[in-house]
């Protein structure tokens, strides 16, 4: 497998090799002085991995770094952001904050351990009825008497003996072992006595279900509980590779990982808990809108590439969802920031639906003008293009393919000669599909089967995109401008369109597509609505449309956001500002925007919760109170008032030691209460900010 | 082919259970189509029925008469019906939960059910969570309703709804919720999907909660 | 029997007072007659009654006991009253109990507005029509009041707009004999004749003595007009405790039983047989306002007990019942009109007044009012039909077929019976969310929409030609 760099590397323009940096190393570099505090936040996402180096307290961000994402091995992009920061002082380097893609990728991409997954108390039966194994992460699942009832009584004996002759004959065929036992957060005793038994029988790693979630749902709690145990190798190889290259950086600070709803962990309790990493990248870089901003109450909106995200933060924290988050096709019980992903982005592709109509994304392509940029040899293809006979003009004719990761065909594709061809034909450089198909002789892009290589992102597409009208209109002017406006009036002619009113309507109608996100993001925010996720009936469009553009000559129809809007991401000062517009909402351009997701990394608070259940049990007719505490026996009490009090006593003092061991000096503890069907729920939950390590 | 079908509404109004079945069979004799049976006779029948009762023209042993009447025609016609002709009213789980024997209230909804051509499933009094969750297991109902007449037994509701979300089925199913002490509020805040504070309402909520499924 | 009904079943029944002082009453009421005797000036009342074996001296009359029991017997123990269609309608006799609403008064709360304005001709179409509506009161009364038009002809305008308004039999009063015989023309015409009039007589004349013990001339004479017109007379003094009457009870019946039996001894002199309804308007002096109560409980505990008394003569008795000293229909006002029909529906007075409409110490008619009493009046009714107990009531067989855990909702036997209960449109049951869908509607809400929802009823039209005949009649009142 070559990296992409080596691929760029092959170029003869070695100057250009790193096509998709943003922006340029910072020229006005700020110095680090004596007597203040400085953090590094890291955030490796889908494409590019960003550091910054950060004044903890003025907020300044004395450098920051792009670099590509390394998939196969993300710690090699992290070494090389460390390095791009060229922190002249680590040993001045307080803290270090990484948000990380790994969990979702590596579940993505299917690259975890293999896991089995024990399941105590389950009705076998029941869950065929349902269906319900479709939704494990995995095919090893085994079945076991055990587990506890509604109110957390045993309800069959635990098979002690059956699990432990199963994981003897089974050990070496798995990586992992979860397990989750029925009703295991009224009641963990059978997990736990599983964990004891096993651990002299095997080292594989072992989650608890109920250490994951205590959700009332046996299924998501055993779904977070596998996928967690086949994370908790990846993450620990993940860690070491960061703590070896901290290390080599001479960078000895306090290393913090950034968890789904934006706040901070130490790395041990990642490490146990990769899991709960999933979605921190959207979170990172709301939290880092915050901080660069000062906002404590904003919509955060982040325009990256492929996708815009926006997140809600609300007197300093992130909205949570409600729900489980979703990875791929697994519904887990991890709590992650509420974001609402919207598939447009400033590389996504700009298509020409039938009529008159555009489309924008979902797919995201390389922009023209940056493809040309690097590639001389599409700069001089294009430009050669209005000499073509306008009879012979093809809609492939802009759009370019060049390969993105090498591999050996033989071994990757078998039989299929097709591919090989392609892969020979595209080591020359980028090339126009017309030009591809011409080689191939074939007639359709189809005819390709290039699909599975585009998906593998072996094969990256470059065409017309936001950033090239960007470029034409110009609001940018980074990469070649003049690709861009050749390509936009081809297309432009091929479907009869005025190239200067296309360009600002397409960015239009970007803006309103994001702005009506924003709206239903908001909307949505109200409980008890169960507004639905788009908007759908024709009088609901109407009214979206006039508040959007205001077109109607009769009815002036208008909408306000109740906060501000932060923009995040490189084209966030165009897009965002104008989205702000069509909300009547004040817009917030933080310095630094293309780097607030790194910046998130390190700028979140360090926060630990602890969840005491306590639920009716009928105890030989009389019924009594049980308090149940992770990590406690259980107590009874005749009052609810007392099991309360003793309750919230216990998870305050609970999660305030736990911030503290975690590294908040003065962690303040809120106690919430909420109902699930018959269990009443006590959150404590200790927030602060990360202690940060000793100046050396 | 009109005027059996009319009659069969009248029939149902009437609360003529026991000419029902005749009428029914004979329209299939006559090849009017099962939809067109429940759709323009039966259940057209039944919306009159239960227009009448909501403003006060029906009581409720009329109600039931009719209700009766319909589950007499569902005999001859639910054997006829396939897969996706069955599902267009519903199967409804009912029972009165554990420790709590009021079966009355319990009765007149699931009776009221059948009327609205529901398949009902009365599972009868003193149910326990266990023994639902393995009934919805069995019969695979779209519509689950809890009975509680106690305050005492009202606990029973909410540990049945955690029973059916720790099996991780608790949104195959729609779960309404009734009986005198229950409220709407606590219904909301135990997390049922419907309330309803009388027979009539139950059904009319079952349907409106299937329809936005 | 039920309140005016002939069902075998037994009636829920009242007694405020035993025969022993029922004999006690009556003995005193003779004595107080013979004793200290009535005040007139009527030469031709006073010829009759010295004629009869009164002892008259001067303006004073002292009747004998035996001429008053003699004329208790004299006088029918029923009186059967028809519509103005002829229909026979109101019955009575023993103890049944026909309520009927006051029409007319100073005042009229408008159901509409609920502003408070003087009572017009107009107003009585509404009212009578209202009255037309509302099943269970059978007949109706007017005092004479309307502000609208001039005094002396206010009696008669009202008696035609009520009368075109509503067909249920009417009890008036007048100002005097020339009014009466108007009134009494129209009836007759309505009616069709004085041969129908007389089969069930369509009107009911009230008249009263003065309490304490005075007749004054006008009384007298429309009191012998009626009696010779085959007219039923109610003769009805409106005593009041420590003010015109003794401030106890009993003395109180005693001397309002002694005012209204006189007016009995005069009227069978007048024409023996003559249909005579007893009574008194049996109230308290209250002492802090000075108020003619209409609301007191002790008035209804001296209807009862006079009720008993008209029982015992076996004479059909004016009752009063259903008003209240409120200003507003709230819950005083409901609790009044309860107490007080519930009252006389259990004691059985016959021919029951002031039902109605009648509000704020008998100063103000109020339609919603109305409706409301009538709403009660409906509840007592149904009550005073109490249990049936039969073979099929007692439902043996029935408990047995549903057995122990049943239950008798689809039962056959439940559709026979239970439309027995009792629905209000006015006292409602919803479910809290129901009536909370339904916009919350109070109970001041629903009354006036039933009320206005019936005073839109309008009674079949009378004839053009009866309506010239009125016309005519109408432009001789003076």
């Amino acid at each position: 497998m070559i990296c992409s760099e080596s691929l760029f590397g092959d170029q003869k323009n070695m100057e250009q090799r790193d096509i998709i940096e943003l922006s340029s190393r910072k020229r006005d570099e700020k110095i680090m002085r004596a007597g203040r505090d400085y953090v590094v936040g890291i955030d490796t996402g889908g494409t590019f991995t960003d550091g910054v180096l950060l004044d903890y307290y003025s907020r300044d961000v004395i450098n920051s770094c792009k670099t590509l994402t390394t998939r196969e091995d993300l710690s090699i992009g992290i070494i090389k952001a460390l390095t791009g920061l060229n922190i002249e002082n680590p040993s001045r380097i307080r803290l270090v904050g990484i948000s990380s893609t790994l969990a979702t990728n590596s579940i993505a991409e299917n690259r975890v351990m293999e896991t089995a997954l024990l399941l105590v108390g389950y009705d076998r039966e029941l869950i065929e009825t349902y269906h319900l194994e479709a939704k494990f992460p995995t095919k090893n699942i085994a079945y076991f008497a055990g587990g506890h009832t509604s109110q957390g009584e045993e309800k069959e004996a635990l098979d002690i003996a059956g699990i432990c002759q199963w994981v003897e004959t089974n050990r070496n065929k798995v990586d992992a072992l979860a397990i989750s036992s029925y009703f295991s957060p009224l009641n963990p005793s059978h997990e736990e006595e599983v964990f004891a038994a096993i651990q002299g029988i095997c080292s594989l790693p072992v989650v608890l279900g109920h250490q994951l979630s205590t959700k009332i749902d046996s299924i998501s709690r055993a779904t977070t509980a596998c996928l967690n145990a086949s994370l908790v190798a990846v993450m620990q190889g993940f860690i070491q590779a960061v703590q070896t290259a901290l290390e080599k950086e001479k960078i000895s600070a306090p290393l913090m990982i950034v968890k789904g709803d934006g706040s901070l962990m130490p790395y041990d309790v990642a490490t146990a808990k990769p899991v709960e990493t999933i979605l921190s990248g959207p979170a990172a870089s709301a939290i880092g809108g915050r901080f660069l901003s000062g906002n404590d109450s904003a919509v955060v909106v982040d325009v990256g590439g492929t996708t815009t995200d926006i997140a809600l933060i609300e007197n300093g924290q992130m909205t949570i969802s409600t729900g489980g988050t979703r990875v791929g096709n697994v519904q887990t019980a991890v709590k992650a920031a509420r974001i609402r992903t919207a598939c447009i982005g400033c590389d996504s592709r700009i298509s020409f639906d039938k009529g008159k109509t555009v489309k924008v994304g979902p797919d995201r392509v390389v922009p023209l003008c940056r493809l040309a940029a690097l590639f001389p040899s599409v700069e001089k293809q294009i430009s050669a293009l209005p000499d073509k006979h306008v009879l012979d003009w093809l809609p492939t004719d802009i759009e370019y393919w060049f390969l993105y990761k090498d591999v050996d065909c033989s071994s990757h594709f078998g039989t299929d000669t097709r591919h090989a061809e392609l892969f020979d034909l595209l080591r020359q450089g980028p090339l126009s599909v017309t030009h591809i198909l011409k080689h191939m002789k074939v007639n359709h892009i189809v005819q390709l089967n290039a699909a599975a290589l585009i998906e593998k992102r072996l094969i990256e597409r470059a065409y017309l995109t936001p950033t090239d009208l960007l470029h034409v209109i110009g609001h940018m002017n980074q990469w070649n401008a003049k690709v861009a406006r050749i390509a936009l009036q081809r297309a432009c002619e091929m479907h009869d369109r005025n190239p200067e009113t296309f360009a600002q309507e397409t960015l239009s109608h970007i803006v309103h597509r994001m702005a009506e996100e924003v709206m239903t993001f908001l909307a949505r925010q109200q409980e008890g609505q169960n507004l639905p996720e788009e908007i759908d009936d024709k009088w609901g469009r109407w009214f979206i449309n006039e508040m959007l553009t205001d077109g109607n000559p009769y009815l002036s129809v208008s909408t306000a956001s109740r906060f501000p809007v932060i923009g995040i991401g490189a084209p966030a000062g165009y897009f965002v500002r104008r989205l702000a517009r069509c909300l009547n909402a004040p817009f917030v351009l933080p310095k630094s925007a293309a780097v607030a997701n790194a910046v998130g990394a390190v700028a979140g608070s360090v926060c630990m919760d602890e969840e005491a259940r306590i639920f009716l049990k009928e105890i030989d007719n009389s019924e009594r109170f049980v308090v149940q505490i992770d990590g406690r026996p259980p107590q009874s009490f005749e009052e609810k008032d007392d099991a309360k009090r003793y309750a919230q006593k216990i998870v305050s003092d609970m999660a305030k030691e736990a911030a503290i061991v975690a590294g908040v000096i003065s962690p303040q503890v809120a106690v919430q209460e909420s109902v699930d069907g018959s269990v009443l729920r006590l959150v404590a939950r200790a927030l602060g900010n990360p202690s940060l390590g000793p100046s050396v | 082919m009109s005027n059996i079908l009319g009659k069969m509404a009248e029939a149902i109004i009437e609360g003529d259970a026991d000419s029902i079945k005749d009428m029914a069979q004979k329209a299939v004799d006559e090849g009017i189509s099962i939809q067109d049976i429940m759709d323009k006779g039966l259940l057209a029948g039944m919306d009159v029925v239960g227009q009448r009762f909501k403003v006060g023209d029906m009581f409720i042993p009329e109600v039931l008469s009719s209700a009766d009447t319909m589950k007499n025609a569902m005999e001859i016609i639910r054997p006829l019906m396939t897969e996706g002709e069955s599902t267009n009213a519903g199967k409804l789980l009912i029972l009165t939960v554990k420790g709590d024997l009021h079966d009355i209230g319990k009765n007149l909804v699931g009776m009221m059910f059948e009327g609205a051509g529901f398949e009902v499933i009365d599972m009868g009094i003193d149910i326990s969570v266990e023994d639902t969750v393995n009934a919805v297991k069995e019969h695979k109902p779209n519509l689950v309703a809890l009975s509680a007449l106690l305050t005492t037994t009202m606990p029973k509701m909410p540990e049945t709804i955690n029973a059916l979300k720790e099996a991780g089925i608790r949104d195959q199913v729609k779960l309404l919720v009734g009986g005198a002490p229950v409220t709407r509020a606590w219904a909301e805040e135990i997390g049922a999907d419907g309330y309803a504070s009388n027979a009539a309402a139950a059904v009319d909520m079952g349907k409106e909660l299937l329809s936005a499924a | 029997m039920g309140m005016n009904t002939d069902l075998l079943n037994f009636k829920p029944q009242l007694r405020v007072i035993n025969d022993a002082q029922i004999s006690q009453i009556h003995c005193a009421t003779l004595e107080v007659l013979e004793r200290t005797g009535v005040k007139m000036t009527h030469p031709r009342g006073l010829e009759m009654l010295s004629g009869a074996g009164c002892r008259v001296e001067g303006d004073r009359v002292r009747i004998p006991a035996w001429l008053v029991e003699d004329s208790i017997r004299k006088a029918p123990s029923r009186v059967v009253l028809g519509t103005r269609t002829g229909k026979r309608t109101v019955f009575l006799e023993r103890d049944k109990s026909f309520f009927g609403p006051s029409l007319d008064c100073i005042d009229y709360m408008d159901p509409r507005t609920h502003v408070r304005s003087r009572f017009t001709s107009e107003h009585a179409k509404e009212v009578a029509a209202l009255c037309d509506a509302l099943p269970h009161y059978q007949w109706y009364m007017i005092i004479g009041m309307a502000d609208d038009v001039p005094a002396d002809i206010a009696d008669r305008v009202v008696a035609r707009n009520t009368m075109t308004y509503c067909e249920k039999p009417l009890v008036f009063c007048c100002k005097d004999t020339n009014s009466e015989k108007d009134i009494y023309e129209m009836a007759l015409l309505l009616c069709g004749g004085k041969e129908n009039f007389d089969k069930a007589p369509y009107l009911v004349h009230y008249s009263e003595p003065i309490s304490p013990l005075v007749y004054y001339d006008p009384a007298v004479d429309k009191l012998l007009f009626t009696a010779e017109h085959n007219i039923p007379i109610i003769n009805f003094p409106a005593p009041q405790a420590a003010g015109s009457a003794p401030a106890t009870f009993a003395g109180l019946i005693v001397q309002a039983s002694a005012e209204s039996l006189s007016g009995l001894v005069l009227a069978q002199l007048a024409n023996p047989g003559a249909s005579f309804i007893y009574g008194a308007f049996s109230t308290i002096m209250d002492m802090q306002t000075s108020v003619f109560s209409y609301g007191a409980n002790e008035l209804s505990l001296m209807a009862g007990a006079m009720a008993q008394m008209a029982q015992h003569y076996e004479l059909p008795f004016f009752g009063t019942s259903g008003a209240t000293d409120s200003k507003f229909c709230d819950a005083q006002a409901g609790a009044e009109a309860a107490f007080e029909i519930f009252s006389a529906a259990a004691v059985g007075s016959s021919l029951v007044h002031d039902c109605s409409s009648w509000m704020d110490h008998g100063s103000m008619v109020s339609p919603e009012y109305m409706v409301l009493a009538h709403e009660i009046v409906d509840m007592a009714s149904h009550y005073m039909k109490g249990i049936e107990v039969s073979e099929e009531t007692l439902a043996v067989d029935i408990i047995d077929k549903v057995g122990p855990g049943g239950h008798y909702l689809a039962e056959k036997h439940t559709k026979n019976h239970y439309r027995k209960v009792k629905y209000s449109r006015i006292f409602e049951r919803m479910i809290y969310d129901e009536w909370e869908k339904a916009g919350s509607p109070s109970f001041e809400d629903r009354l006036q929409q039933v009320t206005l929802e019936k005073m839109a009823h309008r009674p079949e039209p009378l004839a053009d030609d009866v309506v010239k005949e009125l016309d005519k009649m109408q432009a001789t009142w003076k």
